[in-house]
């Protein structure tokens, strides 16, 4: 073979591998779309019981003491969502109500005095993720994190009414909420450990969680509101703030 | 099938088989990304494996055009400093895509086995020329 084509041969070779090199490199990974985080639940138009004999007070959703990510996002939007449709549920149900009031420390005396019942929501949320998280050290001796396996959300909904001056518990609930699992890969990989919840796939991913037993879980809590045990409940409220002193009539 | 034929096969279409199917299969949207399989290998495995099967495929190429003239030395340091050139500009963001170490010690592997191929070829060449 001659030199000139052997040399042709070999720039051919190269430009098609070239090609080759560029083909893979330049291959644009498609962003992943963030997944807007909303959290809805309707409750029913018709078919059920209606009281309006019963004031209540709601206190804003908040997480357990033991749930670390409840000031982070979407966790934030999912309380908020969730206060918004305990208003709607109560309004649907008939009943008065004051609030959403951050947190007892916030009503004043006409608050209590007018109000049969402080509802409390307490979302006691449990994130398994044994195994998600990974790293490895990469050439310039830095800790590169990412997401690559299964978690799962689940916990349940502590409801709790209070008669509103002594706080004396008069009934609490508890309501499952179901199981979810997601496998997840992060989209990316960060130097920062913090970095990785808010990768879309991840981010995505805990939306999906949330979303998935948001409705049956509110629907039941729903169920608890019946009129006829918040009236026994209001009675009860009733005689606890006769006999604490508060209000004598 | 021929001993030559065999060779292109073995170090040019095989290693760039292999190392096709490895980045189809495990890069941004295969199949383990997808979550259809849940055993996903070491990063190494998927993002320098394919660079270095590659490589080896170009400069086997490189051999098999011009055999054991010495000019094949030529083309085999220009791929070499093609190859690690790309991944230099990848590290001032020149053109897409990750700098990484791993994958500059795969080129230079890469060239150091092919290498080493060929001065075994020629060494046996000139023993051969010698004898006869």
């Amino acid at each position: 073979m001659k030199t000139y084509i052997k040399t042709l041969l070999s720039l051919g070779t190269l430009f098609a591998f070239t090609l080759l090199f560029i083909a893979s490199a330049t291959q644009q990974k498609v962003p992943i779309q963030r997944k807007i985080a909303q959290f809805d639940y309707a409750p029913p138009s018709e078919g059920f019981d209606k009281s309006d004999k019963v004031s209540f007070i709601l206190l804003s959703p908040r997480y357990a003491p033991t749930f670390q990510y409840g000031s982070s996002e979407p966790y934030v939007t999912f309380t908020k969502s969730m206060a918004s449709d305990f208003e709607e549920m109560l309004t649907a149900r008939g009943y008065t109500y004051k609030g959403p009031y951050p947190s007892y420390d916030e009503l004043v005396y006409n608050d209590k005095k007018t109000s049969d019942l402080i509802l409390e929501v307490e979302v006691d949320m449990k994130i398994m993720n044994a195994g998600l998280l990974k790293s490895f050290v990469n050439y310039s001796k830095r800790t590169v994190y990412y997401a690559d396996g299964e978690f799962t959300i689940d916990g349940k909904l502590n409801l709790i009414a209070y008669e509103p001056f002594t706080r004396e518990k008069v009934w609490t609930k508890s309501v499952p909420i179901a199981p979810a699992r997601r496998r997840v890969t992060s989209e990316n990989k960060y130097y920062d450990i913090g970095s990785v919840n808010n990768d879309a796939a991840v981010w995505n991913a805990v939306i999906d969680a949330l979303q998935e037993p948001y409705a049956g879980t509110m629907r039941q809590a729903w169920n608890h509101l019946d009129p006829h045990e918040m009236e026994v409940l209001q009675k009860q409220a009733g005689e606890i703030k006769k006999n604490s002193g508060f209000i004598k009539n | 099938m021929s001993f030559k034929t065999l060779n292109i096969l073995f170090h040019i279409f095989l290693p760039l088989l292999v190392g096709s199917a490895i980045y189809l299969l495990f890069r941004s949207k295969g199949i383990v990304s997808a979550g259809i399989l849940a055993w996903k290998p070491h990063p190494v495995f998927i993002y320098t494996l394919p660079d270095f099967l590659w490589l080896y495929a170009l400069l086997h190429s490189m051999h098999f055009i011009w055999q054991v003239d010495k000019r094949v030395w030529f083309w085999l340091i220009l791929c070499t400093l093609l190859s690690i050139g790309s991944e230099v500009l990848q590290l001032f963001n020149y053109i897409p895509g990750t700098f990484d170490y791993y994958d500059i010690a795969a080129y230079l592997t890469a060239f150091l086995i092919v290498s080493i191929h060929i001065l075994i070829l020629q060494f046996k060449l000139r023993q051969y020329e010698n004898i006869h």
